[in-house]
């Protein structure tokens, strides 16, 4: 899906309103099989939101083991590893020390199937966004 | 926890105090994460342990800050720094009453 939009026009490093990438969505999902696939695509692993988080960053806060132990896997970040593991954002909080501050979840399914359908209607409604781009984010995020 | 053993066995460092001068000791404390404790607190050089925050408060002072019924972390940690030889709660943070707690 994620390379059927970026055929399409899609940005792969295009920011939301946070400056998000879209692999810092789906790292902060725990989505593993998109980030490798953005990340194949040219997907930026350092890219980092406002406030200065990178996706392992994020997949530490959420408690996504799979999602962190995919990007501690040598040797995709090679000797830039230390630096980004420990990477810190704006309040100095490293991957390590957002894991031990772990935010666990509460989202129902249904709940977010509901914030994912407005998504669409407004991503498709709107002719200030570029489709493929916003498509790319929404699908990052786990939206069917 | 899993996520915690994960990245401190890639090699992140535990003694990297953020802003308010926080380590990680002290925000596992805070949320009660006890199993990964004993991990955080045998890589710490004992002086570290009383490490305080910008606040002024220790990993011990936060196991016993938040309101919550089981009060697992407090004991954990006590033990912990009892059997370490550390005189955590006998040092002082006023606001919190750290002996009060335990006693």
């Amino acid at each position: 899906m994620c390379e059927l939009l970026l055929h399409n026009g899609a940005e792969i490093n295009a920011r939301n309103s946070v400056q998000s990438t879209p692999l810092v969505l789906a790292s902060s999902r725990g989505f593993v099989d998109t980030v490798a696939e953005l990340y194949r695509m040219g997907g930026d692993l350092t890219a980092v939101n406002t406030q200065q988080n990178h996706g392992l960053q994020m997949a530490s806060f959420h408690g996504h083991l799979d999602m962190v132990k995919w990007f501690l896997s040598a040797p995709r970040l090679g000797t830039a590893t230390a630096v980004y593991l420990n990477h810190r954002n704006i309040d100095g909080n490293t991957s390590l020390s957002l894991a031990v501050r772990l935010r666990t979840h509460s989202h129902s399914r249904e709940s977010s199937y509901r914030h994912c359908q407005s998504q669409w209607r407004s991503a498709f409604a709107s002719e200030s966004h570029s489709t493929p781009t916003e498509a790319l984010r929404l699908v990052a995020h786990g939206c069917p | 926890m899993e996520v915690v053993s994960a990245l401190l066995a890639a090699g992140a460092d535990q003694h990297e105090a953020n802003t308010f001068g926080e380590l990680p000791l002290h925000a596992a404390a805070f949320t009660g994460m006890d199993a990964v404790l004993p991990v955080l607190l045998n890589a710490l050089a004992p002086p570290q342990v009383d490490t305080r925050t910008r606040r002024g408060r220790t990993p011990l002072h936060l196991a016993g800050a938040h309101d919550r019924p089981v009060r697992v972390s407090q004991k954990s940690i006590l033990s912990l720094v009892r059997t370490r030889g550390h005189s955590s709660c006998i040092s002082h943070g006023p606001q919190l009453g750290c002996l009060a707690i335990f006693s």
